[in-house]
């Protein structure tokens, strides 16, 4: 009986561990409330050619306007390369999703015995959707970003665990969201900005 | 008020008549549980299943069932509905007419693809790590077989007549049809890259897949899986479904948020329809002139008219709907 209940136990726990190791895509969603109109916080963002408020991202080479269709090349401080194609553009909704097509290799790590090349963010198949909404008298800013971890065969290693691409996408999010706020209430703390992950 | 008694009197033997209709009615004709026809979509996120009335397209009821529910299959004579749930060991059934769950039953695995036998009395799990089928019996949900499949398999269904089940082998890029009388494999096929949803006929001829990672669909003649043609739609296409007297067959392009329309008599790509982002699931209505595509990424239903091309309604569903397979009872 013991045996049975030990093996059962042993099966439980091995097959949980198996679940968490295939790779699922997950959806972020970031919010936050600005109290600015809704057409002067869109005016900001609303340029696909042109991300200088995100400060995370030194230079944009954009393409094709706010054209579906369109792409942008956008470089990091660190000389990494994000390349990002326009899906869809709606200015009246004040939104736009595009997708990652294209990312420099920060560096190969070796894992399971093959060479892994580890990119600027650690995901794969990334869509994200940039809304600004009228609340009020105000507004809020919707980032959502879906994306599965950088690995997409079982056990992953660190560098491409889900952990880390949602550490990663939490960041370029939030100092995104934070600079955006911060333009319109310069004394607003970042800690107003929300952050749903499911997976 | 004492006239209103009255009135209540009078009415009711009709109203025990109507009664005794139904239960006659109900014990006679076991589709008529179905009378509503609803669309079931599962959102994987929320671990919910939505039940859209079709009639109305409005959300009455939502179901919890844990276990990131993704397939959907309708037992279109027994009534009941079988949920997949890939991180929930197996699946749920719920009753197509209480709209409770009533039971869950332990797969083992991952289960993604689930169908049912045309005659509901076999339910098909397909498991994406254990490249394995389990076949179990619908009337005592009892394990039948499980069988040893291709690489990673996603997509079912059964023939019209119950003899051949199909199966889309993800990871080995092939499509294989299975015997079951014999339980045995009778021939394996080379499709497109990495076929993910496929679909058969009324009359058994054709089968048709969709190549997630070659962004084409493939046909095949479904009785010895002889290779027709391929057509090349949008971006990573997911699932299909077949409408207007099988006249068109509609493809969810999951890159494109777009809906690829393809003549069946030509085999051409005549049209791509817009819907909503992350597009996934797709099933026809009993009416086989409107499409529901369920929109992973936007947490909605899109319905096509397939007369006019046209989308006609988005429903909220909730986050992550997925509706992997035939999720629309009749």
């Amino acid at each position: 009986m013991k045996k049975i209940s030990l093996l059962a136990l042993f099966l439980f726990l091995f097959s949980a561990i198996s679940f968490a190791h295939g790779p699922v895509r997950g959806k972020m969603t970031a919010k936050v409330a600005i109290d600015a109109p809704a057409e002067e916080v869109w005016d900001v963002i609303k340029n696909f050619d042109d991300m200088s408020w995100h400060p995370g991202i030194k230079s944009t080479d954009g393409k094709g306007g706010n054209e579906k269709g369109a792409t942008r090349v956008l470089t990091l401080p660190g000389g990494g390369t994000i390349t990002e194609f326009l899906k869809k553009y709606d200015d009246k909704k004040m939104s736009y999703t595009y997708k990652i097509t294209d990312m420099s290799i920060v560096k190969t790590i070796q894992h399971s015995g093959q060479d892994e090349d580890v990119p600027v963010l650690a995901v794969d198949n990334y869509q994200g959707k940039l809304t600004v909404k009228k609340k009020g008298s105000g507004s809020e800013v919707i980032w959502v970003a879906t994306y599965y971890r950088g690995y997409m065969n079982n056990n992953p290693p660190v560098e491409l665990n889900e952990e880390t691409a949602d550490k990663q996408v939490t960041a370029v999010l939030k100092e995104g969201l934070t600079s955006l706020l911060n333009k319109f209430e310069p004394a607003a703390s970042p800690e107003t900005i929300t952050f749903e992950m499911k997976r | 008020m004492l006239a209103k008694q009255n009135q209540r009197q009078h009415y009711m033997p009709f109203k025990y008549t109507f009664q005794i209709i139904y239960v006659l009615l109900l014990l006679t004709n076991s589709s008529f549980l179905l009378a509503q026809p609803y669309a079931f979509i599962t959102n994987q996120l929320d671990n919910s299943i939505a039940v859209v009335d079709v009639a109305t397209n409005q959300v009455i009821k939502t179901i919890a069932v844990v276990g990131k529910p993704v397939g959907v299959a309708v037992n279109h004579r027994l009534g009941k509905v079988y949920i997949s749930t890939p991180e929930g060991d197996g699946f749920a059934v719920i009753d197509a007419q209480s709209l409770q769950q009533t039971n869950h039953v332990t797969v083992g695995g991952a289960s993604v693809g689930i169908a049912v036998s045309p005659d509901g009395q076999r339910i098909f799990v397909a498991d994406w790590y254990e490249n394995s089928v389990s076949i179990f019996n619908s009337a005592d949900l009892e394990l039948i077989k499980k069988l040893i499949v291709g690489k990673s398999p996603s997509g079912l269904v059964v023939s019209p007549d119950n003899r051949w089940l199909y199966v889309a082998n993800r990871m080995d890029d092939t499509l294989s049809q299975i015997d079951l009388r014999s339980f045995k494999i009778r021939n394996t096929t080379k499709v497109g890259a990495h076929p993910f949803g496929i679909i058969l006929d009324k009359k058994g001829e054709y089968i048709y897949s969709a190549n997630v990672e070659s962004n084409d669909v493939s046909v095949l003649s479904a009785q010895n899986l002889k290779r027709i043609s391929r057509i090349k739609v949008g971006g990573r296409p997911y699932a299909l479904a077949l409408a207007l007297n099988e006249k068109l067959l509609f493809v969810t392009n999951q890159d494109d948020n777009t809906v690829s329309v393809i003549d069946t008599q030509t085999l051409k790509e005549i049209s791509q329809i817009e819907v909503g982002e992350k597009p996934e699931g797709i099933s026809t209505h009993s009416d086989d002139r409107h499409v529901y595509i369920a929109n992973w990424f936007d947490g909605t239903v899109t319905v096509i008219d397939a007369q006019t091309l046209s989308v006609v309604e988005t429903i909220e569903t909730g986050d992550g709907s997925r509706a992997f397979g035939d999720f629309i009872s009749k």
